[in-house]
């Protein structure tokens, strides 16, 4: 997979991230997962993702502040996935949004590249 | 640690939970229906998501109606006979298909609405289970509280962290405690 971009998904919800996984996979995208904040940033500092894929609601934390933790010189690109749409200022801190469900063609489509 | 949130907060959480079953139903079948190299391994894989997140989604279901049913009761907390609640709230779940094998319940009372007490167990047993399957129901004593434990019957890990979960435990005025592995709440007594 070297040369595949890194899709770094952010999901605390396992079998959710599993199927984001596989869908990745099958696209020839390079996929890995971090299920709380803190291993989301501990992973983007060591193995440093093309694209951040981040739910809105984590175990320790918010994707929203997460996002604005992450971004550093316009890289990684940021996607927010999750059911609830952003609010105010929120949509700023992302590169694009996705509304939950997604079809696969919207995923992959806000992935850009 | 007390939740304190609003009935209309605890709802939003919990709908937010069931909108990810969702999504990742419709993410599974336009994949399959994008497949044009017939890939039959990658096909098998998303139909068994979307078996397994169906079944979760029906346990979800179940939860926001137990959920809304605890928010909405005007009963006032009683002395409620655990065992007899436990049992009843199994059999409720028996007929959504999940067995509970209910272990100790040597005459334990908790303080509770009875009627919340068997929706949100019950609905609790489900999501455990991910909406078929088997769990063990088992109950302590600890000081001035009663601990209730759901665990799987396969042993897996259950998602305890689950907004759903937590939102249930809420209208509950229960709180949970930490469990690697299963579902662990206190009741008062």
């Amino acid at each position: 997979m070297s040369g595949a971009r890194r899709v770094l998904v952010v999901e605390d919800d396992a079998l959710a991230a599993q199927t984001v996984m596989r869908v990745l996979a099958k696209a020839g995208l390079d996929g890995r997962s971090a299920r709380t904040a803190a291993d989301a940033r501990a992973q983007a500092a060591s193995w440093k993702p093309d694209v951040i894929l981040i739910d809105r609601h984590l175990p320790d934390g918010d994707g929203v502040s997460l996002a604005r933790a992450l971004k550093s010189g316009g890289k990684p690109r940021l996607v927010m996935m999750s059911g609830d749409p952003l609010e105010g200022s929120e949509g700023g801190a992302f590169d694009a949004w996705l509304l939950k469900p997604v079809s696969m063609q919207e995923l992959l489509a806000s992935l850009g590249g | 640690m007390p939740d304190h949130r609003s009935p209309a907060e605890l709802s939003s959480a919990a709908v937010h939970d069931v909108r990810g079953s969702v999504g990742s139903i419709r993410l599974a079948v336009t994949s399959v229906l994008a497949d044009g190299d017939d890939d039959a391994e990658f096909r098998q894989m998303m139909l068994t998501t979307i078996e397994t997140e169906t079944r979760r989604l029906d346990a979800a279901l179940s939860g926001l109606q137990a959920l809304t049913d605890a928010l909405t009761d005007s009963e006032q907390p009683e002395r409620v006979d655990l065992g007899e609640a436990l049992r009843q709230a199994a059999a409720q779940a028996a007929r959504r298909q999940v067995a509970t094998d209910v272990e100790s319940l040597d005459a334990m009372t908790v303080t509770a609405r009875p009627a919340a007490l068997r929706a949100v167990i019950a609905a609790l047993l489900g999501i455990a289970a991910d909406g078929a399957g088997s769990v063990i129901l088992a109950a302590k004593e600890r000081e001035n509280d009663v601990v209730l434990r759901i665990a799987r019957g396969d042993a897996t890990a259950v998602a305890s962290e689950r907004a759903l979960v937590r939102s249930l435990l809420a209208a509950l005025d229960a709180e949970a405690t930490p469990d690697v592995d299963a579902l662990e709440f206190r009741l008062p007594r």
